[in-house]
């Protein structure tokens, strides 16, 4: 079956202001020939340090930045280099809710307003008790009170500001849909309903989603697949509670925390800086701070390698075969 | 929403709602009821001469005096709110409009047509509003219309950079970015998004600038670059009560006044609307 997302060597690199006063241009890689499939129905999360291109890389497939080299196909078509009317359709299918529900919906609207506005915005016709149906819908999908869409956004919380965010997402029956850290700024409590909400809403709606955090906790137990990235570059793709195979993945791990009073772990620490996305790094980006690193993995840049399943771009890493067994 | 209501200070209680910005448009709206009126109000035509009657202090007949041709200083007034107002209104309504249109491309499209427009925009600063309205006296003649496009031109930069500079900062806003991922085009961003966002405090300078372009038409029409004799200007009307200042001190104080009175008025309700607009305020109520 044809995944329903496929994202093939997407990057995204722009030129900004270089050092110095008579500095010219330089080149900074945010999305660095990113590669993976999402089959219908999974939930891919990305996970990676403030930075390291996966908000870019949502922004990227959902064409609200343009990619520099690379593709992305919605469903076997490639959507890269449709003009925004040939887009428009699609855009139905492909919908993102963003991270903060504070600034995603305008002020001024009302929520009944924001609800209508993808039916406008794809010019579908509604009658006005068509319009206040879809609205109803929408809201009790989404667990809200339908009196809430006369209300402006500053009556509501952010979790109910975040319903109406997906919301909406959801109003023209979308396929795929991204997520950019949709839970980051809200309060735990808040965070699990929403959660739940995401669930429910998959299984009953036969959603895919991807989902950007950098909450491995979460991640762990909302996704099926994990993709980690760092420095714009993808390091690993497994499935989520599965054994890392990549430096870096397991330092990530390690540094979650565990509510265990009683576990007592040793870390390996990784020290040293991240290196500038400006450099053009001949060997692997980790290398600078890998505890295992050789004098290959500053050298030779590791490739992607693996099935569409998992997949880890590392010189040292074990085959799968190998860390299945332990 | 009433008058007082839209005023009503929202932090305060309902005792403590600001008085100041209802007080001043309400001599707003007297002052456009005179001069839209001034016909059946006026209690003399404006341009009735009776030299034997000239330079004639305040009286029960001519409540504010007469000037140097025996006309009616208080009908002149009125008459003379309908030249001011009229001036300051089309020409800031012409420039705001104009701004918000050239500021809103330039701050959506940017790039080297944001570029080049501004530094086109900018030139217009370069020059002292006399200086533009000696010139276009020069070319069009003196006259309202004269006036108007000086007025217009020399606010012209103002509207357009605050309209460009509210339109680039929204532009970043995640709600745009919503919009967007829906397959919203340009003009539904613009319309439906920016504008209606950046409109505010657009209107707000609009509001405080009209004050100031009374008193450029004052200014100009001091100058004897406004409108002509013998149409009444507040303006025109100091200049030719200057000349006997200290004998008849009528004939330039009352047009003087009705000058500050309005402009202060502009202002004092400027600021009301300022706060009465003002969203994030509210928002911190509920």
């Amino acid at each position: 079956m044809t995944p329903v997302l496929s994202v093939r060597g997407l990057g995204h690199a722009f030129d900004a202001p270089g050092g110095g006063l008579f500095g010219g241009k330089r080149r900074f890689r945010a999305v660095d020939d990113v590669t993976f499939d999402l089959p219908k129905g999974e939930i891919l999360g990305v996970v990676g340090e403030s930075g390291c291109g996966k908000s870019t890389l949502a922004r990227l497939v959902m064409r609200l930045y343009e990619p520099t080299d690379g593709e992305v196909l919605f469903e076997g078509n490639p959507i890269t280099h449709l003009s925004r009317h040939e887009l428009r359709p699609l855009r139905r299918y492909l919908q993102m809710v963003f991270q903060d529900p504070y600034a995603s919906i305008d002020p001024r609207q009302t929520i009944a307003e924001a609800l209508s506005e993808p039916f406008e915005v794809q010019r579908v016709y509604l009658s006005r008790a068509e319009r206040r149906a879809e609205i109803e819908r929408l809201l009790a999908l989404v667990s809200l009170d339908p009196a809430m869409a006369r209300n402006h956004p500053h009556h509501l919380s952010g979790g109910q500001r975040q319903r109406v965010g997906i919301a909406r997402a959801l109003a023209l029956k979308p396929r795929l849909i991204a997520f950019d850290e949709p839970t980051a700024s809200l309060d735990v409590s808040v965070q699990a309903q929403v959660v739940e909400l995401l669930l429910r809403l998959r299984a009953e709606l036969n959603l895919t989603y991807l989902f950007i955090s950098h909450d491995l906790a979460l991640v762990d137990y909302l996704c099926d697949r994990v993709m980690v990235m760092y420095l714009g570059r993808v390091v690993e793709i497994l499935p989520s509670r599965a054994r890392a195979r990549h430096p870096y993945t397991r330092a990530l791990i390690d540094a979650a925390f565990v509510p265990d009073p009683k576990a007592r772990r040793t870390i390996d620490r990784v020290t040293g800086e991240i290196p500038s996305g400006f450099a053009d790094l001949p060997g692997c980006a980790f290398a600078a701070r890998c505890p295992e690193a050789v004098a290959e993995c500053r050298r030779v840049r590791p490739p992607l390698v693996g099935d569409g399943r998992r997949a880890v771009a590392c010189h040292l890493a074990p085959p799968i075969a190998e860390i299945s067994e332990s | 929403m009433t008058l007082s209501g839209l005023f009503r200070s929202t932090t305060a209680p309902r005792s403590k709602r600001r008085i100041g910005p209802t007080i001043a448009g309400l001599i707003l709206v007297g002052f456009a009821v005179a001069a839209l009126l001034c016909p059946w109000v006026a209690p003399w035509p404006y341009d009735q001469q009776a030299l034997a009657l000239a330079y004639r202090a305040p009286s029960p007949a001519h409540w504010f005096g007469t000037d140097e041709f025996g006309r009616d200083v208080f009908s002149r007034v009125l008459y003379g709110a309908r030249t001011s107002l009229t001036v300051a209104l089309v020409s800031i309504s012409t420039s705001c409009l104009l701004g918000m249109v050239i500021g809103a491309l330039c701050g959506y499209v940017g790039g080297r047509f944001d570029r080049w427009t501004m530094a086109a925009i900018d030139l217009t600063w370069c020059f002292p509003e006399i200086l533009l309205a000696l010139l276009l006296v020069a070319i069009l003649g003196p006259g309202s219309t004269s006036t108007v496009l000086a007025i217009a031109i020399a606010y012209l930069a103002q509207f357009t950079r605050l309209t460009r500079s509210q339109i680039r900062a929204l532009k970043r806003e995640t709600f745009v970015e919503a919009s967007l991922s829906f397959g919203a085009g340009p003009a539904h961003i613009l319309l439906c998004r920016l504008l209606p966002n950046a409109i505010a405090p657009v209107i707000v300078v609009a509001m405080l600038t009209t004050g100031d372009a009374i008193l450029l038409e004052a200014t100009l029409g001091f100058f004897g670059m406004g409108a002509q004799p013998p149409t009444p200007s507040w303006g025109g009307m100091m200049s030719s009560g200057s000349e006997l200042l200290f004998d008849a001190p009528w004939v330039i104080l009352w047009p003087g006044a009705a000058i500050a009175v309005s402009v202060v008025s502009i202002n004092v309700f400027g600021d009301g609307v300022l706060d009465a607009l003002d969203v994030k305020k509210r928002e911190r109520v509920h």
